[in-house]
């Protein structure tokens, strides 16, 4: 909580600092933001490529539970984030507050307790559903399309991850000597992208999606995020965070 | 030359038609369908409206099922007869009853008594008995129960029964309205689909079978030997004499009754059957071999290609779709000895033999759970419901309805 009204108080604090006033007060440093709708929200559509750091925690000795069950390779997370851009900051760009919701879930057959003797594995699967989610301040530099005409919009996000988990098989949620498996995370999150500005490329399909829908601005992105859900170094957490690259689309609105 | 004008009213008189009434049979009420009744006079419930409740199957016509029809007739005189036909093809047409190709045939004794209103039974064995032939059909007689049997291939024919007006020389009367009921009819099951696979599961077995394309086929039943919740107290399982010989070293008979556990040996060496079969089962880590009932399975009941109506119903352990290939059978035991065997059944409801059997035990399995924390992990216990966040919520569509509330407010701003 106390995180929280920290960053909040920073945002404000910086868009004061820098004389910021409101997002839909719209610069006037191209020719085309004349025509633009207001803007004051942005969302993300996001996949990312997520690989759960359970195996990092030092109480594990070494030993990696998660990758002996579901192995290395990473899976994708959805994940939808919604950001209101409080602010626009002059000649810089919008200073806002995001939050996302995503989803991503491994599975692998379990192995038999009593293997019949060549067979190991069982035909059931043993799964973790992991609900990433973050909080963040969430700095779009978007001077470089508007005053420069560069299509590139760098970005980046500070804030607090969570995540909601279960692992469970076939016959329900799992739980070993009375402890369920399921629970929250909790740690920091931060991430840093670059954005590709669309409109560049078909202007008038974009002032028709304005027109129409009220959408300023759609971008690509590829970030690289870095959600350390280790509640900094609880060792009751299961450590569902990861590090890795996402890309998606952004629509400004 | 006198004009024979006297002589008109005379030829005109005795070249136009008498005037008639057309005869006319209306099935009641309203054209609707026959009831049924068995030859005791029980009337028989309809099955469920996805399994042609008005056809015919093999239960209906092993019971001698009835067809009660009520109808009203009008415009008839003597010299007429109403007749029951039925067939595959139009009986209202001379040909399909008479000729070498015939495809019809009686299923009454006699005509119908010509009266306003009628009421006639006919029975689904007659209906069912000359599917399978063509030529003149032969005079009445009651078709024997064994017709029943006669279908060799699964599948249903819709077999019109056929009111008939006729004249004395048997002939369809021309003009005549006659009245047709058509119905499905099958007596034979679908074929016994492949051998199912049964996937080992913690107190579970993942059953899967090869898909079926027979589109008269409805959906599959799925047997359990022992049943679910049954366990120890079926005495199908094959016991001492079966098992006699047998090189299942590793199983065990577990009596919970009695308190009995026997090693496979013991077994052999002489317990009684009398003990055996009343609340034993097996447990061990092989299925018994192949000697025995020549299916490797410890089941007297599900034996390869057994009709599914000489099976107890207790054994059905759960049912399928034609489109499925694969179901779960949950709430078993661990480490019991399950025979599984499926059957398919068709749109009449008609069983097909039992498919050759498979056994398999559920077993206990790892779970990540119990990896992560045999490893000395710590997380865990925490309810989603006690931070506030019941588990279904969906938090996604709470993000969605928040951009819409923000687009929505944005365009009114505009």
């Amino acid at each position: 909580m106390k995180l929280l009204r920290w960053l909040g108080a920073s945002v404000w604090t910086l868009g004061l600092l820098l004389g910021a006033h409101q997002a839909d007060a719209q610069d006037r440093l191209t020719r085309s933001n004349r025509f633009e709708s207001p803007q004051r929200f942005a969302a993300e559509l996001r996949f990312a490529f997520y690989s759960p750091k359970i195996d990092s925690d030092p109480v594990l000795g070494g030993q990696k539970p998660y990758a002996n069950v579901f192995g290395d390779s990473a899976r994708i997370a959805v994940g939808l984030e919604f950001d209101w851009q409080a602010l626009r900051v002059p000649y810089l760009g919008t200073l806002g507050l995001g939050a996302c919701v995503g989803y991503t879930t491994m599975s692998a057959q379990a192995k038999l307790v009593v293997p019949r003797g060549s067979q190991i594995y069982s035909s059931e699967n043993t799964s973790l559903d992991i609900f990433p989610m973050f909080g963040v301040a969430v700095l779009r530099a978007d001077v470089f399309p508007r005053a420069l005409g560069i299509p590139f919009v760098p970005y980046a996000k500070v804030g607090m991850g969570f995540a909601l988990w279960r692992s469970y098989t076939a016959t329900g949620t799992s739980m070993v000597d009375g402890v369920v498996a399921k629970g929250m995370s909790w740690g920091p999150h931060m991430a840093g992208g670059l954005m590709l500005h669309l409109n560049a490329f078909d202007e008038y399909t974009a002032r028709n999606l304005d027109n129409m829908l009220g959408i300023n601005h759609t971008y690509l992105f590829i970030e690289y995020y870095s959600s350390d859900l280790s509640g900094f170094g609880k060792k009751d957490m299961l450590r569902v965070g990861s590090n890795g690259w996402a890309f998606g689309l952004v629509w400004e609105f | 030359m006198r004009a024979p004008y006297p002589a008109i009213p005379l030829l005109l008189t005795l070249a136009w038609p008498t005037p008639v009434f057309a005869q006319t049979i209306n099935l009641q009420p309203g054209g609707l369908a026959p009831t049924r009744t068995l030859p005791s006079g029980a009337s028989v419930s309809p099955r469920d409206q996805n399994k042609t409740p008005l056809g015919i199957n093999y239960s209906d016509c092993i019971s001698d099922l009835r067809l009660t029809f009520s109808a009203t007739l009008t415009g008839f005189t003597s010299g007429q007869q109403l007749q029951a036909w039925a067939g595959t093809l139009d009986c209202r047409v001379n040909e399909n009853r008479q000729s070498q190709t015939a495809k019809c045939w009686p299923v009454l004794a006699q005509s119908i008594g010509l009266q306003a209103n009628i009421s006639v039974d006919i029975r689904a064995q007659d209906i069912v008995s000359r599917i399978l032939d063509s030529g003149p059909a032969p005079t009445y007689t009651p078709a024997p129960s064994t017709v029943c049997s006669r279908q060799t291939t699964a599948g249903a024919t819709n077999v019109g029964v056929y009111f008939v007006w006729l004249d004395g020389a048997l002939n369809a009367l021309s003009g005549a309205t006659s009245a047709v009921y058509n119905v499905p009819v099958s007596t034979r099951g679908p074929d016994a689909p492949g051998a199912p696979s049964a996937g080992v599961e913690d107190t579970a077995l993942l059953i899967s079978w090869p898909t079926v394309s027979d589109p008269n086929m409805l959906g599959f039943r799925v047997y359990c030997d022992p049943p679910p919740g049954q366990e120890g107290v079926d005495a199908s399982v094959v016991t001492t004499d079966a098992q006699t010989g047998s090189t299942d070293a590793t199983m065990t008979l577990v009596c919970p009754d009695t308190g009995v556990t026997l090693a496979d040996s013991s077994v052999e060496d002489g317990a009684s059957d009398a003990s055996v079969d009343s609340g034993c089962y097996w447990i061990g880590m092989n299925a018994v071999d192949s000697s025995v009932v020549g299916s490797g399975c410890p089941s007297r009941v599900l034996l390869s290609g057994v009709d599914q109506a000489s099976i107890d119903p207790k054994y059905i352990c759960g049912s399928a779709d034609r489109t499925q290939a694969e179901m779960r059978l949950g709430g078993l035991k661990n480490n019991v000895m399950y025979t599984i065997a499926i059957a398919a059944y068709d749109v009449l409801d008609n069983a097909g033999p039992i498919s050759a059997p498979t056994c398999e035990m559920p077993g206990a399995v790892v779970s990540f759970w119990k990896v992560y924390r045999d490893a000395g992990g710590l997380a865990g216990g925490c309810a989603l419901e006690g931070v506030g966040l019941p588990a279904d919520v969906p938090i996604g569509l709470l993000v969605l309805a928040g951009a819409t509330f923000g687009l929505v407010r944005r365009r009114r701003a505009r």
